[in-house]
């Protein structure tokens, strides 16, 4: 008897101990501050030179990040480790022409004073009859329609800015508040509706006194405004093929006599909300814009981890945080002229690195997949994760929850905002039970909805989210960002909570909830 | 950096505000004496509208202030000498739907002094530090806030229906490392006398252009502003003492904002302003 209770003693003895190294080859080391810290002083050195977006040095933060991916065993997507996004820098070229053709005369305008092409204006060009279609609005639920007495097909549109009644509290449109008619936008998409080649818009003299073409501030076109000083923006953006002008009061003059014509025709259009359009009979014009897009190199860093449930595989968990920040002052005599970003966010990048490194060295692997990203371009605007959304590398319909680590090393050593806890809150109750029973002892504050970070590209895509932060300080944006001022154990803290949550979520089944 | 940018634009506002007063000073019969102390409150409404992509993203700011311009001395020549400055600035910005209130309570900025002829234009002005200005606004140039005292009549006088042109250029600091300049060319017309809230008053109507060109830098970027614009308004000028009681302007702005460095954005904009100023008698 005794030694068959020995026996089985020792058998289960020999149990618990090959089930305790079983759970201790689960188990992933603990995430420590020297781990954060190591990623945050490489990311946040000088020779990175402030990772600005297209800039020199933000490769080899990407190469780093993605180093570390490949370490930790995580597979490449699509055969790499990064997604290049399409950036581009929206330039005025050099041909850019608008006359006006008389049966006896061919009126050459000039650009600057006498028109200006729109950011959106496209390169394709126009040769056609001019007429003249009030506000170029369409608006059935207001009853208002400037086309209903004009063909614009193939013809070139003349139209005033903003919209009828636009300083009227008591107009129909939406009173003094511009509705969505008023937008360029809105004015051109309803001309091409309508057929028209072209667009020519015109400051309305009954609201506003200036009436010089603005279109969009080329700085080819200013004194001052350097060429650098023009926007990035994602490809893909906002561009139409046809041309679209603002024009001054030297076109006023020309097609219409002098503003007081127009200024009457426009008070008839607003008194009476009825059209006023009608054909320049043979006037024509001719326009011809050129707009250059040039592309800029930029990359998220994705790194994959699959699920390992054939039932859950295909849902998704995105982990983030955005590794780009500001760059570096130019010709600055100061010592410190780098952006470095340590809070701002190599905090971020190097909390998603370590729950990576977490994730891929448990040996239990999660029934959900997991995809880790470092989002570039967040500075900006968010450009990084928009481009991801709206061009997932896996179906967003299947991404069942957003983790966006953004600033997460300063202030309170125990302070952190769930930014986002009304619109989640089941993954904010989550956050809070994994707090407590993990005993990270950080102080939770729900925060709002802010759309200052890499979640608000999956709220808007209706994936529930958080997001991790510790707070603005007097630093942010500052080039005293530095890694000496980070709180690695806050930021490892944080992390730790955020792997937990990340890997709660991954192998639930649960579908969370988003309020919107 | 949005924070910054939008304290920067508050800035502007109300150098804006200022500047549309400087396109109205000067009026010949001056009598001031030395101590007179004269406080003006002043209410501005500002629509903001920034054009991009073909959207139109507007934001309404309304603020109140108070400037106080104190006679200093009188010369020989009868040329006063006059120290005003800005206090007590509040401004409410209304963006979406969503109100923020910013307050400045004393004063903001350092004070100018300016001596003045005896027509009411500037003869010299400078900045007077003042320790008692708030810390965040030490490098802002109220240089705006004396010219609001005087309308400039010619020297040879006007008659009812008359129009007189002054054209002048302002400089203008900001706590941004840089400077906006500002030229302004405003036709000035003599309508007649109005009795205001009991004061005898010298109507006169004005219309005007403006240019502004400007830069600085700001956490490592370079910030550019050009612009131009144009305001109409009328202004009360008492009679008994060459003093504006009350000034009323609409202005309109074409403006671009453009930053290079660490951000780059080029951010077309138009402002709206109306300005209401008034002296407390």
């Amino acid at each position: 008897m005794f030694s068959q209770l020995k026996f089985h003693s020792l058998l289960v003895g020999i149990l618990l101990a090959v089930s305790g190294m079983q759970a201790q080859k689960n188990a992933s080391r603990p995430i420590l501050p020297g781990e954060v810290s190591k990623h945050v002083y490489t990311l946040a050195s000088d020779g990175l030179l402030g990772r600005k977006t297209a800039g020199s040095g933000i490769d080899s933060a990407a190469w780093y990040i993605s180093t570390q991916f490949k370490c930790y065993g995580l597979q490449t997507v699509n055969g790499s480790y990064f997604q290049e996004i399409g950036l581009v820098q929206a330039s005025l070229g050099d041909t850019n022409e608008f006359s006006v053709i008389t049966p006896d005369d061919t009126l050459v305008l000039k650009i600057k004073t006498d028109f200006v092409p729109f950011e959106i204006s496209g390169n394709m060009p126009a040769h056609a009859p001019v007429v003249f279609a009030g506000y170029g609005i369409t608006a059935p639920e207001y009853g208002y329609n400037d086309y209903s007495t004009i063909d614009a097909q193939d013809k070139i549109v003349l139209i005033l800015h903003h919209e009828p009644g636009e300083c009227d509290s008591n107009s129909v449109f939406n009173g003094a508040r511009n509705t969505k008619h008023s937008l360029v936008k809105s004015k051109v998409d309803n001309a091409i509706a309508h057929g028209a080649v072209g667009v020519i818009i015109v400051t309305d003299p009954l609201n506003h006194k200036l009436l010089n073409p603005v279109g969009f501030p080329w700085p080819n076109l200013s004194k001052i405004i350097p060429d650098d000083a023009l926007p990035i923006k994602l490809s893909g953006g906002l561009v139409y093929d046809i041309p679209v002008i603002h024009a001054g009061k030297s076109v006023i003059n020309l097609f219409f006599g002098g503003t007081d014509s127009l200024l009457a025709l426009q008070k008839s259009i607003d008194n009476t909300l009825a059209p006023a359009s009608f054909a320049f009979g043979n006037l024509q014009a001719k326009i011809k814009t050129t707009t250059l897009r040039v592309p800029l190199p930029a990359r998220n860093v994705v790194g994959f981890l699959p699920g390992k449930n054939p039932k859950m595989k295909n849902e998704l968990i995105v982990v983030g945080a955005h590794y780009d920040h500001l760059g570096y002052i130019k010709n600055s005599s100061d010592i410190d002229s780098v952006f470095n970003g340590a809070d701002d966010n190599a905090s971020g990048t190097a909390a998603m690195l370590s729950i990576a490194r977490a994730f891929s060295e448990n040996r239990k692997k999660p029934s959900r997949s997991v995809l880790f990203i470092a989002f570039t371009a967040e500075e900006l605007g968010l450009y990084g994760s928009q481009w991801y959304v709206n061009n997932p590398l896996f179906p967003l319909e299947n991404t069942v929850a957003m983790l966006n680590f953004d600033m997460v090393g300063r202030n309170h050593p125990d302070s952190l905002f769930l930014v986002g806890a009304s619109e989640s809150p089941d993954i904010t109750a989550l956050i809070r039970k994994l707090n407590k029973k993990n005993k990270h002892g950080l102080i939770l504050t729900d925060g709002k909805f802010s759309g200052g970070s890499d979640h608000a590209p999956f709220y808007n895509k209706n994936i529930p989210f958080m997001f991790f932060f510790s707070g603005l300080h007097a630093d942010y944006h500052t080039t005293a960002d530095n890694p000496a001022l980070v709180d690695f154990e806050k930021v490892a803290r944080v992390a730790a909570l955020g792997h937990s949550t990340a890997w709660f979520i991954a192998n639930d089944k649960k579908k969370y909830s988003l309020n919107k | 950096m949005k924070n910054a940018f939008r304290f920067l634009l508050t800035l502007l506002a109300v150098s804006m505000l200022n500047n549309s007063l400087t396109g109205q000073t000067v009026k010949p019969a001056i009598k001031v004496e030395k101590g007179q102390k004269f406080e003006y409150g002043a209410s501005v409404e500002i629509t903001s509208t920034q054009s991009m992509g073909g959207q139109d993203y507007s934001t309404v700011v309304y603020g109140t202030s108070f400037s106080d311009a104190v006679v200093e001395n009188i010369l020989e020549s009868g040329e006063p000498v006059i120290t005003s400055s800005n206090r007590d600035i509040s401004i409410k910005t209304s963006i979406m739907g969503i109100d923020t209130v910013i307050s400045m309570p004393g004063q903001v900025g350092p004070s100018m002094q300016a001596t003045y002829n005896l027509n009411g234009g500037i003869i010299v002005k400078e900045t007077i530090e003042n320790s008692q200005a708030s810390p965040a606004m030490q490098g802002f140039d109220n240089s705006g806030a004396n010219s609001a005292l005087f309308v400039e009549f010619p020297e040879s006088g006007v008659t009812i229906g008359q129009t007189w042109k002054i054209e002048k250029t302002d400089t203008v600091s900001g706590n941004m490392n840089g400077e906006m300049q500002v030229v302004s060319k405003t036709s000035y017309t003599l309508k007649g006398t109005e009795i205001i809230d009991g004061t005898e008053c010298y109507k006169v109507s004005f219309t005007g252009e403006i240019e502004i060109t400007g830069n600085g830098n700001m956490q490592g970027m370079d910030i550019f502003i050009e612009g131009t614009g144009v305001n109409e308004g009328t202004t009360f000028v008492k009679v008994d003492n060459g003093v504006i009681y009350k000034t009323n302007t609409d202005t309109e702005m074409n403006l671009t904002l453009a930053l290079t460095g660490a951000q780059s954005m080029t951010m077309p904009m138009q402002q709206r302003m109306k300005i209401e100023q008034k002296l407390k008698l």
